[in-house]
């Protein structure tokens, strides 16, 4: 594992895509600090990151792209398979090597906290609870690109893929504040992540047997259940997209500057399950 | 050693390879033949661990590469048809990288890519980006990386693939460099390439293996009988008679050789004999001046179209 690692991280700093994301993301979150803090006196650096995130939906996909796709375009995905590595170790390798790119700018932004403090007083917990979260939401955000890389051996479709992918995690934020709390939405709702779940699991796995399990876990409990019981389904969409959706988590850390355990586990969860779904995709080929 | 055993491979309805068996020993240059599709590719994919079979078992020197992938991809280094190179990267940023990502111990990688450089002969360019070299030096970055970790066994999948002719006298002496010291096995669609490196052949045809044995074997099994061309100074009929006489001649013809008072003859002998000296030792008995005599060998390629072809007429026939 580690030496792919090393392999991609001097991949990513020996070419223009390291170093455009770091430049790109830190003149960025510096616009924001300018614009946030230092024109109006304000030591709040969770402010200007509240602001910061929308350059990750471009930023994070840029950089993802060539993960996993290159090496489907050039072969070396069928050459690391020769090699005795468990496909596990290439892609956390990979995905440690992106996640260590994000970590420079990161590391940089680290220290605004300690310049913000010329202007007064700063909440370190809450100015470093937000760049955490920052720092966490950009790792699932690598997690969900790297997947979506998985999928394809052109680079430009996997940056859209990727771009679309912020953009729907993005928009399950505003979905959980605008979705009506009737039980059918809900129960559509569901049945719609159970297509969208049966879709990634077909792409992944290429599977039919796997895509239908997929579905039918969701959809016969949740059909049984909406006829017996549809009260049940009351507002359950809106509270469950709530809960997931990772954008609503940071802009919670990041308005009232503390971290609670389920966002926590939240941010840590999507890395796990969308690398779990990158190692089932990279090994698709070996069972093509 | 490698041992394959029923090796099945399918994809959706379509059957790559159909149960193959075969062994690959230690210590050979082995030739892997086909006409395209008939699963070469398929079958050198499996043995590296990219590709997992629908049935049977790859054995390599006892590893299943199934049940214990890494062990058995510790055995054997891998040069697919397309060299699997990182072109923002030196050859020796590269072999330093496969080395480590193949295990060796950070003490004596250094040793282990300086002589498979050596070895290939890219010392001159070891610092310079792989995009920057001639096809030529890339497929022998390609092969230095197979020699890393010490394997017993190199999988070279069409590796003269592209190449001009001075790169690819060039590759074949360093293929058979490697046969030197480790087993070797080659793919290729050049059959004199494979008839000049190999001293083993496998033919696939189909996903089947029609043929698994050395040259001298190939040829007995398609044509069973020995043919001489010899010319002869002297009468026609006279040499034809003292070749009827000899034991183990089974047909004489004669032609035109061109040359004054000089008769052509084209000698069918049983297999198993060269009667080379016998004929020699007849003629010069019977004072016959032969002028020149050869035996004629059989080419790869009509070993090759005759098994093929009728690997396919048997198949037709069976479907039929």
């Amino acid at each position: 594992m580690f030496a792919v690692y090393k392999r991609e991280f001097r991949a990513y700093m020996s070419n223009v895509y390291g170093w455009m994301f770091m430049a790109v993301l830190l003149l960025f979150v510096g616009f924001m600090v300018f614009r946030e803090n230092l024109s109006t006196g304000v030591p709040y650096l969770e402010y200007a990151l509240l602001g910061s995130k929308y350059v990750l939906f471009l930023m994070i996909p840029i950089l993802c792209m060539r993960s996993m796709a290159e090496d489907r375009r050039n072969k070396t995905d069928m050459f690391y398979l020769s090699l005795p590595l468990r496909t596990r170790s290439v892609v956390v390798g990979k995905y440690l090597a992106l996640l260590t790119v994000y970590a420079i700018p990161c590391a940089v932004i680290a220290v605004y906290p300690v310049l913000l403090r010329v202007f007064g007083v700063v909440n370190f917990a809450g100015a470093y609870s937000s760049l955490l979260s920052f720092f966490l939401l950009g790792a699932a955000l690598i997690a969900v690109c790297q997947f979506l890389s998985a999928l394809t051996d052109n680079l430009v479709v996997a940056a859209v893929l990727g771009v679309l992918g912020c953009l729907l995690l993005f928009a399950l934020t505003i979905l959980a504040y605008i979705l009506p709390s009737a039980p059918i939405v809900s129960y559509v709702g569901i049945l719609v992540l159970a297509i969208l779940a049966a879709v990634v699991a077909y792409l992944s796995t290429r599977s039919l047997m796997v895509t239908i399990v997929t579905a039918a876990v969701l959809v016969i409990p949740a059909s049984l259940i909406y006829v017996l019981e549809a009260d049940v389904f009351r507002g359950l969409l809106p509270a469950f997209l709530e809960r997931v959706a990772l954008f609503a988590q940071f802009d919670n850390v990041s308005t009232y500057g503390w971290f609670s355990i389920p966002s926590l586990v939240l941010f840590l969860s999507y890395p796990v399950f969308f690398v779990f779904l990158t190692i089932r995709a990279a090994d698709r080929k070996r069972f093509a | 050693m490698i041992e394959i055993k029923d090796l099945t491979k399918k994809y959706g309805h379509h059957t790559a390879v159909d149960h193959v068996s075969f062994k690959i020993r230690n210590g050979h240059i082995y030739g892997l033949l086909g006409p395209n599709g008939a699963g070469k590719s398929t079958t050198m994919n499996i043995i590296a661990g990219c590709l997992s079979p629908t049935e049977g078992t790859v054995l390599i020197n006892g590893y299943d590469v199934c049940d214990h992938p890494l062990e058995a991809k510790r055995q054997i280094g891998y040069l697919p048809e397309q060299p699997p190179l990182f072109m923002d990267m030196t050859p020796f940023e590269y072999l330093c990288f496969v080395a480590e990502a193949k295990g060796v111990k950070d003490d004596v990688i250094d040793r282990q890519v300086k002589e498979a450089m050596e070895m290939t002969d890219i010392l001159d360019v070891k610092d310079r980006l792989i995009r920057n070299l001639s096809k030529g030096y890339r497929q022998r970055v390609g092969i230095a990386q197979t020699v890393l970790g010490n394997p017993d066994i190199i999988i070279l999948d069409e590796p003269t693939v592209g190449l001009d002719p001075k790169q690819l006298t060039e590759i074949r002496a360093l293929i058979r460099k490697l046969g030197e010291k480790l087993t070797v096995i080659v793919s290729s669609h050049i059959l004199s390439e494979i008839s000049e490196l190999c001293d083993h052949v496998i033919i696939l045809s189909g996903g089947h293996v029609v043929a698994d044995d050395d040259m001298a074997s190939l040829e007995a099994r398609v044509s069973p009988e020995k043919t001489i061309r010899m010319t002869v100074k002297g009468d026609g009929t006279g040499i034809r008679e003292i070749l009827a006489g000899i034991n183990g001649v089974l047909e004489v013809e004669e032609g035109s050789s061109g040359m004054e008072g000089c008769v052509a003859l084209t000698v069918r002998t049983v297999s198993g004999e060269d009667l080379r000296d016998t004929i020699f030792f007849a003629m010069a008995e019977a004072r016959y001046a032969v002028i020149s005599m050869d035996m004629v060998e059989q080419s790869l390629e009509s070993i090759f179209l005759s098994l093929t072809g009728s690997s396919e007429a048997a198949r037709k026939e069976e479907r039929d």
